[in-house]
């Protein structure tokens, strides 16, 4: 679908992040009172010290668990928006089973947590990919849906019966001691999640491209007519990529909560699932391609966290930062792809209809 | 409208598809423009029209010409009524600048009244058949009251009674002093009734003759150029032979090159039946319904191991419908379906390519093909399983197979390049390889060489005689009533989702067909009664000569 | 509880109508948050200045139309994936809102600005001689009596006029515009503006109502508006009946709320289940149903 050479989309994508680069210096040294500080704090920030390296890193992590859950649903033509109340809930989820296993030795308890968490995401995302499959109706739409409704549920329970009665912050209890994962780079959040990412990402781009399963979950999502026609069971393509993207935004939530923050607070994963959608986007929904579209996102977001704790700049500027350079990124990056296609409902003359 | 020195070079694939010619469209006058696929022909009218805007030389024409191109696959938008599409951009307006809906739909049935085009306005485009929604493409041309009227493969998806229709529209045009085009590579059409031809080969133009000075001979090695070695030329003649009486089965005067194309590719998945007794393909009492309207009715079909079954008629005749049933594409709302003897589990194509049915659809390009997948992805697709280690996708296994059909079947394409480079005629060579790699006792071909030039129609048609003598049975769907006529042992003609009548021996004559096709019961009617295909079953239904059975025993 | 879900079907449906357009032209706006949003924003500074309802209004609308056709120029005329530009139209909006709101007035949080008039209520005071009706109909604010001008106009616009026709035309198959020597990125372009002024009006009305404007005030009404549109398969009347199910759902939660003692929170989440299962009985009366196959 590339319109023009490569060579010449690698500049003009050079020269739009160059671009937004630029106005990103503009915009803070025309606000901030210190903009050299505060441009210093932005773009070297990340890499100033342990402590801020390793944070990056450990956003980068999450990031690339979620936007592999997303670009591995869309692999498979179905379009999993519930990766926000997922990855919550199962937070929660995890965290519960975490706090109830609490006796049990580690070995043991973590791993149920962990899979109580996987298991939830699994679920909810799921139920999407069975009713449209029962149906027909669009997942995309469902797991938006079902995620949305859980969400509130969930900030109720943490407020309300869940809530850690010790905290004055809105949290629930914090998990056994025991239970939560080692520090690679202290003080900083680094922690095996990104061991655990990374192993994911090479696990799914064998899974994806050098698998029987793979090439009928790929050709499901390029042309279900014609695997359909071929005697795939187009069906269970459906399903399975909803469950496997849920799962991984399960996956994401618990290591969020046994990794990095070791409970469930109220709003916290706000912005990861959206994040994960543009991730799997910019990746062009290629397992290796979200490495770096997540470290992108990873450096973007702690140098803005950098920059608002040593000066003046303030967390809306990081958003508008983000959102500038979300807009150049995508406008070159990604020619109208067929994702777009697809989520604008554009049918293609006289072809079937969507079959199962 | 004169084009003056035209070249066009597509830059994507850096192929010259127009090399420096020059064409004079008179009025009055019926061109056509033939040549085979790729030949440059949909691209140099593409370029009168205005539809193409980066080429070298010049159009000339009168400013206040109008051009109007009816291209190969008219687009449509299914849910939209005929009238919507056809009006876009040149919608009638009432005072109040609203749309007049009222006035477009008057225009159009005044205008498809003119020419006995069946087309009916307010219907939604989805509910067109291939043939219809052609006539309302080119009844979308004519509201913009061209000068001159382009044609690219307009009966393509037409019957005889259709192509009639056609041809009377374009003759009453070219009366009416406007110039009109045709693009085709049917030669009968083109001796039938075009004034001029041009002959195009390789981007040139090779000839350009009056019609009445030439004949079909000279122009078909125009167009094939006089290198090409005729492999079996009575054949492809044939088509042109309009009363050719009963034109039976030719075998192929050699097949050396194709034989048991994937003997070395892999190992047979199926065994083909010793016995040809018993059939290998059976609809009993196969009826489908939707949307309250019966589609098909209660047919019954039986088919031999070694037997070439025609299913003919006019598409929306339920041969679009057929196929489906066939293929295990559709469920049908009654009766079943016996593939070697045993029903499927269910209607999928996967339960029917268990019990050993290759299917060739119509449908290349969404159903038969994934575009955006490599060539070789593409060739695997029903061998995948046979290339898993462990779950792991053994590629230079595959590629190995993949390379070995592309030789067995000339395929002329990079196999890791995406499906949509190749040319219709390799697109289709691809397809076929891949079915019959499996060695499937039943094929099902439908519209086998809907769009191919001769050459690749010809190696299709070779391919499916030579199956046919190994003891395959095959079900031929085809609207070309010469391609059924040339290959086939029995016909099948639907009408209305009947089996009108099915045709034995010397009962195969072109103008039989094309009556039974029209729902038009021929005089010397005498065996196979409505819904029968088949041998008759049934106690007191007269006996007919059965050629499957004969044939090859 | 039915007053109530009239009031907040308003806004839910100017959203929906003018996304309806965007769809219709095939251009998913997952921007109508962030448009939303900035039109309550813009709404409450401008009447704020003017004293105005009415300007008040205009700004709101000013401030969507200006961000979609920022959607328009990144998405369509620089190609961009439709799903980012929007997700950063929301993001724009989320962060520029309390950026200019502590530049102009030092405060990131309710903005409480002199001058804003109260949004009078329509037809207080007249009688039909059924009380219910008056109580549920009458004296509802301006917005409420936009709403079914708004579905017939935009009924009208779609289905009957040649640039409907287009608009339609554009989203199932951009191709055939071309092949008749139309710009299909024209009618992207319209179809934009019109979504950027339908929830711009519609986060003006949110923000007038209650004469302040509060950070997300718009509350994920944005993408229930995208959710209504296909509720409604994609018809101007059935954004209708989805957004008014909509307001009466969350009418029943505020009432429940009161009633059952059921945390507030909970029901937040009732419309959105609500609707999932609307959509399911829906298809699954379609599949029994033996008109598709």
């Amino acid at each position: 679908m590339s319109r023009s050479q490569p060579e010449s989309r690698v500049l003009v994508t050079i020269a739009a992040i160059g671009g937004a680069l630029a106005l990103t210096v503009l915009l803070l040294t025309f606000v901030s009172s210190t903009p050299q500080a505060a441009l210093r704090a932005f773009f070297l920030g990340p890499f100033s010290n342990r402590y801020y390296l390793g944070n990056m890193l450990n956003i980068f992590s999450t990031l690339a668990i979620t936007g592999l859950g997303m670009a591995i649903a869309f692999r498979a033509g179905v379009f999993n928006l519930g990766g926000e109340g997922q990855l919550y809930v199962s937070a929660l989820t995890a965290t519960m089973t975490g706090l109830a296993l609490a006796s049990l030795p580690v070995m043991l308890g973590l791993p149920i947590a962990l899979s109580v968490g996987i298991l939830t995401g699994a679920v909810i995302a799921g139920l999407s990919g069975v009713f449209r499959y029962l149906w027909d109706t669009d997942e995309l739409i469902t797991s938006f849906l079902i995620a949305s409704a859980c969400i509130p549920i969930v900030d109720y329970l943490i407020v309300g019966p869940l809530k850690d009665q010790a905290s004055n912050l809105l949290t629930t209890e914090r998990v056994p001691e025991a239970f939560r994962l080692p520090r690679l780079l202290a003080p900083s959040q680094l922690n095996p999640t990104l061991i655990i990412a990374l192993l994911l990402l090479v696990v799914a781009y064998i899974a994806l491209f050098r698998t029987v399963r793979g090439y009928e979950w790929r050709l499901s999502g390029l042309n279900r007519q014609f695997a359909r026609y071929g005697g795939i069971h187009t069906g269970v393509y459906i399903i399975v990529p909803m469950v496997v993207s849920g799962a991984l935004h399960g996956l994401a939530g618990g290591l969020f909560v046994f990794g990095t923050h070791y409970a469930t607070l109220v709003g916290f994963t706000a912005g990861l699932g959206w994040n994960g959608i543009a991730v799997a986007l910019i990746a062009k929904r290629h397992p290796l391609g979200v490495i770096p579209a997540a470290a992108a996102f990873a450096y973007l977001e702690s140098g803005a966290h950098i920059a608002m704790l040593h000066t003046d700049f303030t967390f809306e500027l990081g958003t508008i930062i983000r959102a500038v350079i979300f807009l150049f990124v995508t406008a070159t990056v990604l020619p109208h792809s067929d994702i777009a296609a697809r989520m604008s409902g554009r049918v293609r003359p006289f072809s079937r209809k969507r079959q199962t | 409208m004169d084009l003056r020195h035209i070249t066009k070079r597509y830059p994507e694939n850096d192929v010259l598809a127009v090399r420096d010619v020059s064409l004079e469209l008179r009025s009055g006058e019926i061109h056509a423009l033939i040549g085979e696929n790729g030949a440059g022909k949909s691209t140099l009218m593409k370029i009168a029209a205005g539809l193409l805007s980066s080429y070298d030389g010049e159009v000339r024409s009168r400013a206040t010409d109008v051009c109007r191109l009816v291209q190969q696959h008219p687009q449509f938008i299914p849910h939209h009524q005929v009238w919507e599409n056809l009006f876009l951009g040149i919608e009638p307006r009432t005072r109040w600048g609203l749309l007049n809906q009222e006035a477009a739909v008057r225009d159009f049935s005044a205008l498809a009244g003119r020419y006995a085009f069946p087309v009916e306005p307010r219907m939604r485009a989805e509910g067109l058949s291939a043939a219809q929604a052609q006539l309302a493409a080119i009844l979308g041309a004519l509201l913009h009251n061209p000068d001159t009227l382009i044609l690219d493969e307009p009966t393509a998806p037409c019957s005889d009674h259709e192509t009639a229709l056609v041809f009377e529209m374009m003759r009453s045009l070219r009366d009416d002093g406007r110039a009109v085009v045709l693009i085709t590579h049917k030669l009968r059409e083109v001796m039938e009734v075009s004034d001029r031809i041009t002959v195009m080969r390789h981007g040139r133009v090779v000839g350009s003759l009056l019609t009445a000075d030439t004949t079909p001979n000279e122009l078909s090695s125009l167009m094939i150029g006089e290198d090409y070695q005729h492999s079996s030329s009575d054949r492809r003649f044939g088509v042109l032979r309009i009363d050719s009486g009963t034109a039976g089965r030719r075998s192929p005067v050699e097949k050396q090159d194709l034989e048991t194309a994937t003997a070395q590719t892999s190992p047979p998945n199926f065994q083909i039946p010793e016995s040809r007794a018993d059939p290998v393909f059976e609809l009993r009492e196969v009826s489908l319904v939707r949307r309250g309207r019966t589609l098909l009715e209660r047919l019954n079909l039986k088919l031999y191991p070694g037997e070439i079954l025609g299913v003919t008629g006019i598409r929306e005749n339920g041969l679009e419908y057929i196929e489906d049933i066939l293929s295990g594409s559709t469920e049908p709302n009654s009766g079943e379906v016996r593939i070697q003897g045993s029903r499927p589990s269910r209607y999928t194509p996967r339960a029917f390519r268990k019990l050993g049915l290759a299917y060739i659809p119509t449908d290349r390009l969404m159903r038969g093909a994934s575009l955006s997948s490599s060539v070789e992805d593409n060739m695997i697709l029903l061998d995948r399983k046979r290339f898993g280690r462990a779950g792991l996708l053994n590629r230079r296994a595959s590629a190995h197979f993949s390379s070995a059909l592309q030789q067995k079947f000339g395929i002329t394409a990079v196999l890791g390049n995406p499906m949509h480079t190749l040319s219709g005629g390799n697109m289709q060579k691809v397809i076929l390889s891949r079915e019959l790699s499996q060695h499937s006792p039943v094929v099902v071909f439908s519209e086998p060489s809907w769009g191919l030039d001769f050459r690749s129609s010809e190696r299709i048609h070779d391919e499916i005689l030579r199956l046919s003598e190994t003891g395959v049975g095959i079900i031929l769907i085809s609207s070309d009533i010469d391609e059924i006529l040339s290959l086939c042992d029995r016909i099948v003609v639907m009408y209305k989702g009947n089996f009108a009548r099915t045709l034995h021996g010397d009962e195969r004559v072109r103008d039989t067909i094309g009556e039974l096709m029209l729902g038009i019961e021929p005089e010397h009617s005498q065996s196979g009664a409505p819904g029968e295909a088949g041998v008759p079953q049934a106690p007191g239904e007269i006996e007919s000569k059965d050629s499957a059975k004969g044939y090859g025993q | 509880m039915i007053y109530y879900a009239i009031e907040v079907m308003a806004p839910l449906l100017l959203a929906g109508l003018g996304g309806l357009f965007a769809e219709l032209a095939g251009v998913l706006n997952i921007a109508l948050e962030g448009m939303m949003l900035a039109g309550a924003f813009a709404a409450i500074v401008s009447a704020s200045l003017t004293g105005s309802i009415a300007a008040g209004m205009l700004g709101g609308l000013i401030a969507g139309t200006v961000l979609a056709y920022l959607f328009y120029f990144v998405g369509i005329r620089m190609r961009a994936n439709i799903f980012i530009v929007g997700l950063a139209i929301n993001l724009l909006a989320a962060g520029s809102i309390p950026f200019l709101s502590s530049a102009m007035y030092g405060t990131k949080g309710v903005l409480r600005l002199p001058r804003v008039p109260r949004m009078p209520g329509f037809f207080v005071g007249i009688e039909t001689g059924f009380p219910l009706l008056d109580q549920i109909f009458l004296g509802h604010s301006f917005g409420v009596y936009l709403t079914v001008p708004a579905v017939l106009l935009a009924g009208l616009v779609l289905q009957r006029t040649p640039f409907g026709l287009r608009l339609r035309s554009t989203g199932k198959n951009p191709e055939t515009l071309r092949a008749v020597g139309l710009n299909p990125d024209r009618y992207r372009r319209a179809a934009l503006l019109i979504s950027g002024m339908g929830a711009g009006l519609a986060g003006s009305l949110l923000a007038l109502r209650l004469g302040v404007y509060l950070p997300n005030v718009s509350a994920g009404r944005g993408w229930i508006a995208l959710v209504t549109i296909y509720l409604g398969y994609k018809r101007p009347f059935g954004v209708l009946i989805a957004a008014l199910c909509f307001a009466l759902a969350e009418g029943v939660s505020v009432a429940a709320q009161g009633v059952l003692q059921i945390p507030g929170t909970i029901l937040l989440g009732l419309p959105y289940i609500l609707t999932v299962l609307a959509m399911i009985a829906y298809s699954a009366m379609r599949r029994v149903a033996p008109s598709d196959d």
